[in-house]
């Protein structure tokens, strides 16, 4: 597989760090989203039309969502199903996770952006999704679970680790959401984990 | 805050965007010193403007950027021949914010002891972390801050590394805001890569930081050399926006330094030498922050 | 006394006793002082200055190797004395005695880790309950310690019991039990709330409380305007 990425974007970082837990080949192709903002020029558009990246390229098959991207490569290289839904249920609280990714933690990103780059983000709704995310782990860890969803790690983490471990960079300090900082850790520990540039120490 | 511009950081040339920055971005507003200006390009190429006072500022394009001051005569722009040497690749990576003194970025800049830690498999490991005695001099001629003579052990060095080198590097300080490193070329033998900073202070602990790479490398593409840069530099960011009090201290005793950070005693040196008051702790009884 | 003094001579709750896990290191805040909280791999919990005499990096991104906490800018070994061990630029070098790190008095009583500023009070921190306390929920307040105490008086119906501490009994889980809230004062305009369930270690009175918690943050958050 191809992967068309930035070094320093969370999205793509979702996928490296998919590919090393599934201890997966793929080829990097770099894009220079920054400083040149070769993502939102023509050529790459007809690879992204949103003009976002990651894309990922399987033969004829171009993807150009991260957390479809992120399912599609773990359903391609995980032969036991660990990280994807064995059940029903476990589907709809895994899915409920990758919107949360896609959607609300986009400010996490945003605000990240701006303090690097200077680009305008609002900040609507920033601290709520770290909140939230925190007290979904808590109460996983009543029940005698470190992880999203279910008892093992799933696409849900991946999807939603990046920006919550990028969160200095965004200006947000996690000192008060210690169950975050435990997931962080938790999450560290994976076999095959590889941190980025601007993930603290956990 | 600009009671606590000294004038030999006011008397200095500070850059504003790269070339391909301003074409990019132009007209938009940002900081020099906390005073608000304005960057706009027109014919006769980039106009610079306080928004305060509505003056006008002088204006200099030299190495790829556009440089202004808030000293209507600045102190003359430092030299670097090797921008004239024909066969040389030029990459500007690109500005990025930064929560802390300009002051704390260069001397983090100029540190070799952090690489293992800071830079784990690209600029040192933890294997090799002894930092060997180097030199340090004051070049009077210039008024620059030098290191020589520095090696480090690291496994990829530069984008075009194939494998763990030996490196030797050199260090300059040309301006309170400005350095450039020196660091073998694995792309010509004998040769010397050149890596810059160069540090606009949008205030006293808030900075916007533009890297350039000037070298001897046909081989990398364009954004493999950014993205390396880019990956270092944000490895560093996080250190820099974690390090307390953002303002650099200059007396000794606050912080305790060891062989190993002979430059940084230096450029601090230098430094409190010149009066430099903007971005240090110097004239604040207890810094918290 | 001024109210300086007195913060700094008393205990305060900073978190549950998994605030910070045996390996790791975070930050902690205190009126005038930020704190390196960090536990050994063994397990002992240390409270210091948040700074490394070397280059003045935040100790909380530290990396705990064993019973030393290592700086992450330049890997300086600190011993569970504070005390400098290992300079890794100058691996033959003996540290001096005076590259320490200012250590703070930590105590851990009621699945709770206390704090106080030097070397800390004689006398060990009040009870968190009567009955098995045992940690429940930390919640960020966007308002000083003071206005936090009025906030739970009005929101959640709590009363003081002690400096910091304040009682209540809300129906958890089909009964009412007795919650202790400590209030962790950080400055003018920020502290937090650390809670306590009487009853021992049921893992679905907690669930219920943490719920209840969770739903008291959100009161606060609708009702004062401020942000979780």
């Amino acid at each position: 597989m191809i992967l068309y990425e930035h070094v320093l974007s969370s999205d793509c970082y979702k996928l490296r760090l998919m590919f090393d837990l599934l201890g997966m080949d793929y080829e990097r192709r770099p894009v220079d989203m920054y400083p040149g903002h070769a993502d939102q020029k023509p050529a790459f558009r007809a690879l992204s039309p949103f003009g976002r990246l990651p894309v990922l390229q399987d033969g004829n098959l171009t993807i150009w969502d991260a957390q479809a991207a992120l399912l599609y490569i773990a359903e391609r290289g995980d032969a036991s199903s660990s990280w994807t839904a064995r059940s029903v249920e476990e589907r709809a609280n895994i899915q409920t996770w990758l919107q949360v990714a896609g959607g609300p933690l986009r400010a996490v990103a945003a605000a990240r952006a701006r303090n690097l780059f200077g680009d305008a983000s609002s900040e609507d709704g920033l601290l709520d999704v770290i909140t939230i995310i925190d007290d979904r782990i808590v109460e996983q860890e009543i029940h005698g679970s470190e992880w999203l969803v279910s008892d093992r790690p799933t696409i849900a983490d991946v999807a939603v680790f990046p920006d919550i471990a990028l969160h200095e960079d965004a200006g947000i300090s996690l000192d008060a959401y210690c169950g975050l900082r435990r997931w962080l850790g938790a999450f560290a520990s994976l076999p095959g984990f590889a941190p980025m540039p601007g993930v603290a120490s956990m | 805050m600009t009671d606590r511009l000294d004038s030999f950081t006011r008397s200095q040339w500070i850059v504003i965007e790269d070339d391909a920055g301003i074409v990019r971005r132009a007209p938009f507003e940002t900081l020099l010193f906390s005073i608000p200006i304005r960057v706009a390009n027109g014919p006769d190429g980039p106009r610079i403007h306080r928004l305060d006072t509505g003056e006008a500022l002088p204006v200099l394009r030299r190495y790829g950027y556009v440089w202004s001051a808030l000293d209507p005569a600045p102190r003359p722009l430092f030299e670097v021949p090797e921008f004239d040497e024909a066969g040389r690749r030029f990459t500007p990576c690109g500005p990025v914010g930064v929560k802390t003194s300009a002051l704390r970025v260069i001397e983090n800049f100029l540190d070799l002891a952090h690489f293992p830690f800071v830079h784990p498999g690209i600029l040192g490991t933890e294997s090799e972390t002894e930092v060997i005695p180097y030199r340090v001099e004051i070049r009077r001629d210039v008024d620059e801050v030098w290191a020589v003579d520095c090696g480090f052990f690291q496994p990829k060095a530069m984008a075009a590394s194939s494998a763990g080198a030996q490196v030797e590097y050199r260090y300059r300080v040309a301006q309170p805001c400005s350095a450039v490193l020196y660091k073998t070329s694995p792309g010509r033998a004998g040769a010397f890569d050149l890596i810059g900073i160069l540090v606009r202070p949008l205030h006293e602990t808030a900075c916007e930081v533009h890297a350039w790479m000037l070298m001897w490398d046909e081989e990398s593409s364009d954004e493999s050399l950014l993205q390396f840069q880019q990956e270092i530099f944000l490895q560093d960011r996080i250190i820099l926006e974690n390090q307390i009090p953002h303002l650099l201290p200059l007396s000794a005793g606050m912080e305790i330094p060891t062989r190993a950070d002979a430059t940084s005693i230096a450029y601090r040196r230098w430094l409190k030498n010149h009066g430099v008051i903007w971005g240090t702790c110097e004239g604040i009884p207890e810094v918290t922050a | 006394m001024s109210m300086r003094q007195t913060e700094a001579s008393a205990w305060h709750v900073v978190g549950g006793w998994n605030h910070v896990q045996p390996g790791a290191a975070c930050r902690v805040e205190l009126p005038g002082a930020e704190i390196a909280l960090w536990r050994t791999e063994a397990g002992a919990v240390h409270a210091w200055d948040n700074r490394c005499p070397h280059r003045g990096m935040r100790l909380s991104f530290g990396i705990v190797k064993g019973d030393r906490l290592a700086c992450r800018y330049h890997g300086w070994h600190y011993d569970e004395g504070g005390q400098c061990r290992f300079i890794p630029a100058h691996p033959n070098l003996d540290p001096p005695d005076t590259l320490a790190v200012a250590q703070h008095a930590t105590h851990e009583q009621d699945e709770a880790i206390w704090v106080a500023l030097g070397a800390g009070p004689t006398e060990p921190p009040p009870p968190l309950g009567t009955d098995q306390p045992g940690f429940c929920r930390s919640i960020p307040l966007p308002f000083g310690a003071d206005t936090a105490a009025d906030v739970l008086m009005r929101l959640a119906g709590a009363s003081p019991v002690a400096p910091r501490l304040m009682q209540v009994r809300p129906e958890i889980g089909g009964s009412n039990r007795t919650v202790t809230l400590a209030v962790q004062p950080i400055d003018e305009t920020r502290a937090a709330m650390h809670v306590f369930l009487d009853g021992g270690p049921k893992a679905d009175a907690r669930l219920a409380a943490i719920r209840w918690t969770v739903g008291l943050r959100w009161q606060i958050t609708s009702e004062t305007g401020a942000a979780a």
